[in-house]
This record gives structure tokens, sequence and C-alpha cells, in this order.
């Protein structure tokens, strides 16, 4: 085995992974803002398409990126405002927002490029650095960029710190919501760079190199689970439990003969009967 | 009194209006695009409704696909009842359609016994492949996302390896899509198509109205029955709206949610009964994915509720064919109906915050 060949498959090696660890970068972001990114996915389908209709009808790769990167900001604004706004449960809008992003794709595709799963082939590439995407490179100042932002500044501690214990961090005067938003855009425009960088993934592959192909949507979650384990080991992750509706824990249960208030009182009034919460401590149904 | 009722029956009304408001501005969004196409929308909708409901035979083929929809959805209605993201659902059904077409393979039974014993093979594959991530949930903490986002790709490939390889009933040399065993005929899903012609409902030859339908309604009643009828499905219930206050009433949290997700597993073991049993007849990896995610938004649409299902499968479903409609009469393209399908749950998503927000400051402000 000769060196050539050692460098080149670690080079490919670092040019395969890119797109995914571009994505796991703003799955980082918007998880450590608190915000669970499982659109991330549906984001990276459509920036794919951008990047190309970008390249090809600005003549230049570099628009092509930036256009992306918009959409991706764009994407992750929906995510943001259903999530952080409206506190819609993460995964519920992550879900409809892959569904979305599908649909989206496929549509921009046909209407732009007359075809619903590829696109016309891209002539205008990144440069090519010991023979792989140059953009794959990037990936490593833009690793040691995050890190020294989420470590080491003033807004990353924020952000972590409303990742953490938002209750906590809005006594201290700062501003969840901006901080979130932020979180999830960035995320959302890391995920625009990425794709792109030479396309997603192995199918999502060529958005970069050529052209741009749809993918089945069964076959692209792993990236998904990619990140979440990249940013925290599952013990740690803080959405232990992410109910579609979520637990008041802000009313105090009175526990006692009186009826209980609080998450309780949905249960009965779902039409079973009664919901109590007995001294001796358990629920009973009437 | 009556007046306070009267105003707590709006109160529940307006908290019930979100899938319809989300619903008719999806379809506001979808008539927009059809206009921003340069199309005329008169001509859309009357393609959509020729292409869905025109007839008995457009209306039985909507209720056809329903059906699979219908199962993901319940499947996954339960699992968020009990408050667990079951987003496996995919791998469940490749898994389970495929040990219940080994069991239509090679289990020599009567029919009467056969088609039985298939579903339950089905089920019971369905749930094995929800086993290991939900005890992993309950032992160890892994969250159930990532789990069973993994052993999609684990049973979709799993599944892929095996036909094509030991269990192929392929010929050496015949080339034609990697596929197992003819079913025998005893575990044939048969039509329903005599039954409802003799009702008066003129199904044509080429619609599927199988077994399957039987199936799927039995599994809504019996899911129905579980989550409103039974201390099983109270407790269900409990877990999902509060773990913290179920653990702390005595439920045993960890056992309910296992029961759930391995209940919500072997529906999704179903889903592929229709495909496999009815239409094609043999196993393959080509049967239809994606439906196990679609399943999640049908169940969000219905709040999760089995009967609310029925109605958003069939929404699903009418979606389907409405695509085609447009795609075939004008320039829209089908895939439009993803998009659709999206922003609906978003549009529903949102306005249901904005409609409990709303409620409870009328509340308030009514309590003064």
């Amino acid at each position: 085995m000769d060196f050539s060949f050692l460098l080149y498959f670690i080079v490919k090696g670092l040019e395969i992974s890119s797109p995914i660890a571009f994505a796991s970068l703003g799955g980082v972001f918007s998880e450590r803002g608190g915000v669970v990114n499982i659109a991330l996915e549906g984001i990276m389908g459509v920036t794919a398409l951008t990047l190309v209709w970008g390249a090809i009808y600005f003549q230049s790769i570099w628009m092509g990126l930036i256009v992306a990167m918009v959409t991706g900001v764009l994407m992750g604004l929906i995510h943001a405002v259903v999530t952080v706004t409206f506190k819609v449960d993460h995964i519920v809008s992550g879900v409809a927002i892959n569904v979305f992003t599908i649909g989206l794709s496929r549509f921009l595709c046909q209407t732009w490029f007359g075809a619903e799963t590829q696109s016309k082939i891209n002539p205008y590439l990144f440069v090519k650095l010991l023979d792989v995407n140059s953009l794959a490179f990037w990936l490593i100042p833009i690793t040691a960029l995050c890190w020294f932002i989420i470590n080491k500044t003033v807004f990353g501690l924020r952000l972590r710190s409303v990742g953490e214990n938002p209750e906590a961090a809005d006594t201290l005067g700062v501003n969840v919501t901006v901080m979130r938003y932020t979180g999830v855009l960035i995320s959302g425009a890391l995920c625009g760079q990425v794709d792109n960088g030479n396309g997603g993934g192995p199918r999502i592959h060529r958005a970069c190199r050529s052209d741009f192909r749809q993918v089945e949507p069964g076959w692209r979650r792993p990236r998904l689970a990619t990140f979440r384990l990249r940013g925290h080991l599952p013990n740690t992750l803080r959405i232990e439990d992410p109910h579609p509706e979520p637990v008041r824990a802000d009313v105090p249960l009175r526990v006692g003969r009186g009826r209980t208030r609080g998450p309780c009182r949905k249960v009965e009034s779902a039409g079973v009967g009664r919901a109590e919460l007995r001294e001796g401590g358990g629920l009973t149904q009437r | 009194m009556q007046a306070r009722k009267r105003k707590v029956y709006k109160y529940v009304l307006l908290e019930q209006a979100a899938p319809f408001i989300g619903f008719i501005a999806s379809m506001i969004v979808l008539l927009a695009i059809v206009i921003g196409m340069r199309e005329n929308p008169g001509k859309a909708i009357q393609s959509i409704y020729k292409f869905s409901m025109s007839n008995a035979a457009k209306l039985a083929a909507v209720l056809s696909i329903s059906i699979p929809y219908y199962l993901s959805g319940l499947s996954i209605a339960i699992a968020f009842r009990a408050g667990v993201f079951n987003i496996g659902n995919e791998g469940q059904y490749f898994f389970g359609g495929f040990i219940g077409a080994m069991a239509g393979i090679y289990l020599h039974l009567p029919p009467a016994i056969h088609i039985p014993v298939v579903v339950i093979a089905a089920m019971v594959g369905g749930a094995f492949w929800a086993l290991i991530p939900a005890v992993l949930k309950a032992t160890r903490g892994v969250h159930e996302v990532i789990t069973t986002i993994m052993f999609n790709n684990i049973g979709i490939a799993l599944v892929n390896y095996l036909v094509n390889g030991p269990l192929s009933g392929m010929k050496k040399g015949v080339s034609l899509e990697p596929q197992t065993k003819k079913i025998l005929a005893t575990a044939v899903f048969g039509k329903l198509n005599g039954f409802f012609s003799s009702i008066g409902w003129k199904v044509p030859d080429y619609v599927y109205l199988d077994y399957s339908l039987v199936v799927a309604l039995i599994m809504g009643v019996l899911v129905w029955f579980l989550l409103f009828r039974t201390r099983q499905g109270f407790e269900i219930r409990a877990v999902g709206t509060s773990i913290d206050v179920s653990r702390y009433s005595g439920i045993k949290v960890n056992r309910v949610q296992i029961g759930a997700f391995l209940l919500s597993g072997a529906i999704a073991g179903l889903i592929g009964l229709q495909e496999i049993f009815a239409i094609r007849g043999f196993y393959t990896y080509n049967i239809a994915s994606g439906l196990g995610f679609d399943g999640i938004a049908i169940s969000l649409i219905a709040k999760n509720h089995p009967v609310g299902v029925v109605f958003s499968s069939l929404l699903f479903a009418f979606l389907k064919q409405a695509g085609y409609g447009l795609q075939l009469s004008t320039k829209v393209p089908n895939s439009v109906t993803y998009a659709i399908q999206g922003l609906m749950i978003l549009f529903i998503v949102a306005i249901n915050a904005i409609m409990i927000r709303a409620v409870r400051a009328l509340r308030k402000k009514e309590a003064g």
C-alpha cells in the first residue's frame, strides 16, 4: 500500500463524510439550543436542489452555495417558528417539514428542470483538490470554528444555557426565543452549506458533482441518528420524553381528597371517568 | 347551567377546529400553486373531483388506498398515546410482512386457519422488530427515535438480503424483480368486491378491497376499545399525558411503554398485508415504502385518535388520488401533494397551538 493511495483513501473518506458531518454540526447548534432538529433531513434534500439551481442560474457554484444556505435558513425558520413560537413538539414539526420538503424538492425540480427526480447536469463545480471536492476540506476549519463558538464565546455559552435550562437562562436575562431561533437558523445554514459539499450522503451524492437526484424517503434516515449521536450520548439527551402534548409542570399537583389538577385533568376529560390521585398514590379509574 | 354548558361546547369546538382549518388552508395553498402555474383552478378542482370521487369505482379506489394508511396511522397513534415515538414503522412493516409471507409460503394449512395464522405471523414479526428498541428504551433509556430509525435500515437491509439470497423464489438465470416464492392459494387474501356489489356498491375488479379491510376494521375497533374502555388503555393514556404523574401514582411506566411499543409494532406489521397477500401474491422488498412515515402524519392530523385516523387516512388516500388527477389533466406535478401533506401538518399543529392558547385566554377572561 503506497502513500498516495492511503492519502486518497483518507481524503475520499473526508469527502464522503463531509455532508453528514456538516449536517451534524447543524444539528449540534440546534440541539444545544434545545431544539431537536429532525428536519435537517428534509432541509438537506431541498438545499441540494437549490444549490444546483443556483449554480446553473447564476453560473457560479459560490452563488449556488449562498442560495442553498439561504434556503436552509428559510427552512430552519419554518422549524423555528413552529417549535419555538408555537411550542409544537419538535419531532412533530420535523416530520412535517420532512414530508413537506420531499414534495417541495420534487415539485421545484419538476418546474425548474422538467424532471421530478433529476436535475440538469451542473457544469459549475468546486475546484478539485487532491482529486476530491475542495469543499470537503472546509469541514476541518468549520468544525474547529463551531467548537470555538459553542465552547468559548458568550454566544455559545448562552446557547448552551438555553438548551440546558431555559427557565434559568430566562431569569438571567438571556432571550430564550432569540437564542433558539439563532440556533435553528445556524443549523439550517450549515445544513445548506453542507449538502452541497458534494451532495449529501450516499444518494443525494451527486448534487454538487453534477446533478441532483431525488432519494427514496425511507433510506435517508441514518443521518438523523448520526447527528444526534454526535452531539450527545443518548443518555444525556435532554428530551427524555418528547410528549405529543407537553406536560404542564407549572401547575402544582394537589394530592389528597380533591381532584387532581394539571396533567390528569386531560385524562379525565377524555371520557373514561375520573382520575384521582389518592393518598396511597394510586391513579384510580371510576 | 345550560348556558355554561353551551360555552364549554364552544371551547371544545374551537379546540377541535384545527384539523379543518388546516385542511382548508392547505387546500388554498394548493389552489394558489395551481394558479401560480397558470392553470385554471376550476379545471384543477374538476380533475381532482373526477379522479377521486366521481363514481363508485373511484371512491372504492380511495378506500382501498386508505387501508395501509389506516393501519399505519393506527400503529403510530397507539405509540404516541403512550408517549413513545415509534418512527420505526417502516422497518416493522417490512419485517412483519416478510414473516407473514413466510407463513403464507411455507406453512400448509386449510384456508380458514391459514389466513388468521398469516395475520398473526405478520403481527408477531412487526412486534419482534419493535422489541429491541422497546427494551433498550425501557431498561437503558436509549432514545427510541434513534434506535427505531436504525432498525428501519437494519430491517430493510435484512429483508433485502433474505429475498435476494436464501429465500429467493427465483429460478436461476431468470432476470426479474427479486421475489420470494408465490404465496400458497390458501393464504391469498380474497376480494370483497362481490360482497360490496351485493349491497349495491359496484366495485370494479381492478380495485383491491380485500380481507385486509376487515383486518383493519377489527384492529381499529380493538385499539379503540383498548385505549378507551380498559384499564391498560387508561394507563397508556396516562403515561402519554405525563410520565411523572403516572409513575408517581403507581403505574409501571416501563411495562406500559414496552407494551404499547410492541402493540404498535404488531399493528405496523399488518401494513403490508394488502400489497403482499392481495395485490402481488409474493413478497419482495420493493413493496411500497414510506407508508410508515405517512402514518406519523396521519396520526398527528387525527390527534392520535383511532376514529380520527379513519378520516385522516381517507384524506391522505384522497390526496394521493387527487395528485394523480392533477398530474394527468394539468401541468401541476403529482409531487405537490407531498408538499401539501407536510404543509397541512404544519398548519394543523400551529393552528392547534394558537387555538389552545386562545381558548385558555377566553377561559381566563370568563373567569374574570
